[in-house]
């Protein structure tokens, strides 16, 4: 029990790693076709040519999902739960909270939400492939919470 | 016998004589480098105290005191006091004895790069087993802080640590059986990679270096507020 909780929190962290890093190498990388809209400074339709993404990070989830649940439950499961819950917080901080895909929580107070919403700002002040900043999301410097 | 006092005495009193050696002088440090020590031990000390409790890892009677605090005897508890100072001040000395000492940067962005995913892959593998799932989810994490910070300080400890690493193997080969009847620290394999370089898991290399590696993060952090090193 212990070690399923263990398994999903560290997928949990280290998520924000594999974030951080495909952000940087590989949308920022030779997947920039996908992501480049999205440093455009206004959402033209409803999606946009970014969100190919959610379907790229949800397959490794939805597959652990079906291998963790074969002959009863297994830590494969866990590992997908993982993913889905950095996936969900994902969405709720960087579509919702950020960029306002829905409009709730707009007029939060929170230092941390706040923080990470400057920061993601910083990162959106480049809009070319190269050169950027902040390219983390549930972790940014901490100088943005003491703006 | 009490061999594994007797490894931290050893481990812990060379380099500690040769702080005081006048041209590199590394005791005047000593206030962010025991500092440094203190807040890396906590966690991994709690880290210790669970794997023990729940049978990771086990220590021999034979070779100790006889004096445990939450688990752990003693010797354990000044390994992460010794073993820490005795592989920091390698580390310094090296870089003051060889200034110009790192790697260039894009080899050291690619070597971190490749450890990062090569401990994914590993990790991936063995969710299942407590001391692979811990050791390389920190390792992994530290390794993305460092690329994140560009604290640089990855481009020097690469290669201090292949330095440091032949001691390790020294100290960390006799704690698990090498040249010794039984041993002092023994590992369930259950819980490991079951991969051994000669009697050591190859998982305390990456534990190792995680220790080590977030020590000297602190120190640098610390160096401004000191004024030091």
């Amino acid at each position: 029990m212990i070690l399923f909780v263990t398994i999903t929190v560290i997928t949990f962290l280290l998520m924000e790693c594999v974030t951080w890093l495909t952000h940087k190498y590989v949308m920022h990388g030779f997947m920039w076709y996908f992501h480049e809209d999205h440093h455009q400074p206004r959402y033209q339709n409803t999606f946009e040519r970014n969100d190919v993404f959610f379907v790229i990070f949800a397959l490794p989830s939805i597959l652990l999902f079906f291998f963790g649940l074969q002959e009863g439950i297994n830590y494969k499961f866990f590992i997908g739960l993982g993913i889905l819950l950095y996936g969900i917080a994902y969405f709720l901080v960087h579509d919702v909270l950020i960029h306002q895909r829905f409009r709730w929580f707009k007029n939060t107070k929170n230092k941390y939400l706040t923080g990470l919403r400057k920061a993601h700002k910083v990162h959106h002040k480049h809009l070319g492939k190269e050169k950027g900043e902040c390219f983390g999301m549930l972790n940014v410097p901490l100088k943005y919470y003491n703006i | 016998m009490y061999l594994y006092l007797a490894i931290n005495i050893a481990s812990f009193t060379i380099p500690f004589l040769y702080s005081f050696q006048k041209k590199m002088n590394f005791i005047q440090h000593w206030k962010p480098v025991f500092l440094a020590i203190i807040m890396v031990a906590i966690p991994f000390l709690i880290w210790d105290v669970w794997f023990t409790k729940i049978g990771v890892w086990g220590f021999n009677q034979q070779y100790l005191l006889g004096f445990n605090f939450f688990y752990l005897p003693i010797e354990e508890i000044l390994f992460f006091l010794c073993i820490p100072y005795a592989s920091i001040f390698t580390h310094y000395a090296l870089l003051h004895f060889f200034p110009n000492l790192a790697l260039p940067k894009q080899v050291t962005k690619v070597i971190t790069v490749s450890l990062i995913l090569a401990s994914i892959l590993i990790l991936f593998f063995n969710f299942n087993k407590w001391y692979t799932l811990l050791d390389f989810a920190v390792f992994t994490m530290l390794l993305t802080y460092s690329l994140s910070s560009k604290n640089n300080l990855l481009s020097k400890f690469f290669i201090t640590f292949l330095v440091i690493l032949i001691p390790f193997f020294i100290v960390n080969g006799v704690l698990t059986g090498s040249f010794i009847e039984g041993e002092i620290v023994w590992y369930n394999n259950f819980e490991n990679l079951g991969v051994r370089l000669g009697t050591i898991p190859l998982e305390d290399v990456f534990y190792a270096f995680s220790m080590l590696y977030s020590v000297i993060i602190l120190i640098e952090k610390m160096k401004p507020r000191f004024k030091t090193i």
